[in-house]
């Protein structure tokens, strides 16, 4: 039985001005879906748009031209507030820098990803950080743990709202290939469980050879092959 | 229910950066209390000070005494500050005692000091007849009674007792003049007869003595017939000779007060009468009302000051906190909810420094207090219900949103693309 389309993506494009003030293609997707459920890693180098497009799909950024439909809303179609609204009940994001919260406790942050959302579970918080194996350090700061403890805190921050999908930019580029690996099982397997789809973005074939789909972006992306700048300095989130 | 639990999410935001600023906060919170203490301060001692000096517990109408200021002539007589403008004869106080629109009429003989405490001649209806509240008047407490006016004795008031130790029994040497000076002592020994209850009133800082014990004191002259004249010992003082300081009215009736003020003030020339004595003193709170508004506008100079530190304490920490709002952005918090954070933020630390300057206002109330009560014998009462201890709370809070607005349109305008820092 084929899954239900969880991302449509038709005709994305998104450009930016350069410092210059040329306008310099982004993205530019014709066409690309996931299913719900699906795991789906998208192969691309260093400048090829990998993080714009998840932006993208996250509705941080707002496309030029083309349209986003996750579970069947379209997200050109929300206003910012609406977007926001709808990536803390539908998205989550994991970032290679993780993004934690310097001043909040383990704990905190996985609530505060559940705060704009669904609303503080901490029963579920505590259970997301036993899954992720920090059972024991609940009201630890991100500075008291290791990377890789750092790293299982934004897992399971990124669980905490129960997401349809997961978004993933190199969630393992900034740990060791062991810790990379179980990093990634453990994301995988909490998505399983979860029933959310999850799109990773990564260059590390070693990650990407666990996936049954991998994209290139090279290909999905036509403004990708010409490899432009990824975080734009004079793009806003409107 | 979400907006609840947004609240909440914006609690736990305001609390952790409130600590993880625990220094430049903790500033904040100070220079906050301060603003608001102050501003408190200045407003409940002005208005105490005011409602004390003006309609406190004097318990007389009027003030007749030597052509002259009425000011001065309410500061001596009332409040035991600054100098006798002159004296005036027996006669008047004679006849203003028998004049039937007069309730009491006590005179007063001044001139003297015990320690720089004013020593005061008086007869002994000023503790028995006069009431300086409703009900309440100048009575020696249990084991002291009034002074016999034929006698050396002495009643003295409470703050004078506590700040010299005499009490019942014992016994003291008059200096001359009002300023103490040990070389001016009086040869005449009193004995203390009886010590006054606090009243609260510049009663307490006064040492009370017979009329009759001023005019024989050494060196003292009476010039009630124009010529010199100084009692021997055992010498009958004929009435002629006598003279007052002031004669402190009770009208039976308001009416009185303003005859009394036309016959002595717009057509007599003898003497000066101060009625009514809150006017007295109004006009020269009037007369310094400067000084309160310099007071006021210090005090709203160090509440922009507050709010200036409020808004750079936070504003300072706008650039580090990019990448906080752009994460929170990114979990799903819109514009306006980090932009509420940032005014949750200023208007917490606000009202927090306002809750801590109540601790400032009472210290500074209370130091006010102990000075006022020193040089007047006025009591202030620093738990005294003022409308600025609330106004100055609502205040500081509204500054303090204010204050929070410029680094809250930071937050609000923080792109989050740009500050997520993840690299690809």
């Amino acid at each position: 039985m084929a899954l239900a389309r969880l991302l449509e993506i038709s005709d994305l494009k998104k450009a930016f001005e350069s410092p210059e003030g040329e306008r310099t293609p982004v993205i530019d997707v014709p066409a690309f879906s996931m299913a719900g459920g699906e795991q789906l890693a998208l192969e691309g180098a260093s400048g090829s748009g990998k993080t714009t497009l998840l932006n993208l799909i996250a509705g941080i950024l707002r496309p030029d031209q083309g349209q986003i439909r996750i579970d069947g809303c379209d997200l050109g179609a929300l206003s910012e507030s609406e977007r926001d609204e709808f990536r803390a009940r539908n998205l989550s994001y994991v970032f290679q820098t993780f993004n934690l919260l310097q001043g909040y406790t383990a704990l905190e942050n996985v609530l505060l990803g559940m705060m704009f959302g669904p609303g503080p579970d901490p029963a579920y918080a505590r259970l997301l950080l036993d899954r992720v194996g920090l059972s024991n350090r609940l009201g630890y700061k991100p500075r008291q743990l290791s990377v890789g403890q750092q790293q299982r805190v934004a897992l399971a921050r990124a669980l905490a709202n129960r997401p349809k999908l997961v978004l993933a930019d190199e969630p393992t580029g900034n740990l060791d290939q062991r810790r990379a690996q179980e990093a990634l099982a453990l994301l995988r397997e909490a998505c399983r469980e979860n029933g959310a789809a999850l799109l990773m973005v990564s260059h590390d074939r070693s990650i990407l050879r666990q996936f049954e789909r991998v994209e290139q972006l090279s290909t999905l992306n036509r403004a990708g092959r010409s490899a432009s700048p990824d975080r734009p300095a004079q793009e806003s989130t409107r | 229910m979400s907006r609840l639990r947004r609240l909440g999410g914006l609690f736990l935001i305001v609390r952790r950066s409130l600590r993880q600023h625990a220094l430049s906060t903790a500033v904040t919170l100070a220079s906050a209390a301060l603003a608001s203490g102050l501003v408190m301060a200045v407003f409940s001692v002005n208005e105490q000070t005011y409602d004390a000096f003006t309609g406190g517990p004097v318990g007389f109408d009027a003030v007749l005494g030597a052509r002259g200021s009425q000011l001065q002539l309410v500061l001596n007589t009332v409040f035991h500050l600054e100098t006798s403008p002159g004296n005036i004869p027996w006669e008047l106080y004679t006849t203003l005692r028998k004049d039937p629109r007069v309730q009491l009429a006590i005179p007063y003989a001044v001139g003297d000091n015990y320690n720089g405490f004013r020593i005061v001649g008086t007869t002994p209806e000023m503790f028995t007849e006069f009431e300086y509240q409703k009900g309440r008047k100048l009575q020696p407490q249990t084991g002291g009674r009034v002074f016999d006016p034929g006698r050396r004795e002495a009643v003295i008031g409470s703050t004078v007792a506590q700040k010299t130790g005499l009490r019942v029994g014992s016994t003291f040497n008059p200096y001359h003049g009002i300023v103490f000076d040990p070389s001016k002592r009086h040869e005449e020994e009193y004995v203390v007869v009886g010590v006054t209850g606090v009243s609260n009133s510049p009663s307490d800082r006064v040492v009370w003595i017979p009329l009759e014990g001023i005019f024989r004191m050494e060196g003292h002259v009476l010039r009630g017939t124009g010529s010199e004249f100084q009692a021997k010992p055992g010498e009958q003082i004929d009435d002629r000779h006598k003279e007052v300081s002031a004669v402190m009215l009770k009208f039976k009736s308001p009416q009185a007060g303003f005859l009394f003020d036309q016959t002595i003030n717009r057509q007599g020339k003898a003497a000066t009468l101060a009625w009514p004595i809150g006017k007295v003193m109004a006009e020269l709170f009037d007369k310094i009302g400067w000084v309160h508004r310099i007071l006021g506008l210090v005090a709203y100079l160090v509440v922009a000051v507050a709010a200036g530190s409020i808004l750079a304490s936070i504003y300072n920490t706008m650039n580090e906190r990019r990448r906080e709002f752009a994460i929170l952005r990114a979990l799903g918090a819109r514009r306006r909810t980090v932009f509420s954070a940032i005014i949750l933020e200023s208007t917490t630390i606000s009202t927090l420094g306002a809750v801590l300057g109540y601790a400032v206002y009472g210290a500074i109330v209370f130091g006010a207090a102990v000075i006022v009560r020193r040089q007047t014998g006025v009591a202030l009462d620093p738990f005294k219900f003022n409308p600025s201890l609330v106004f100055t709370l609502v205040g500081m809070s509204v500054i303090g949103a204010g204050a929070g607005v410029i680094p809250a349109l930071k937050a609000y305008s923080t792109d989050v693309a740009s500050n997520l820092v993840a690299d690809s």
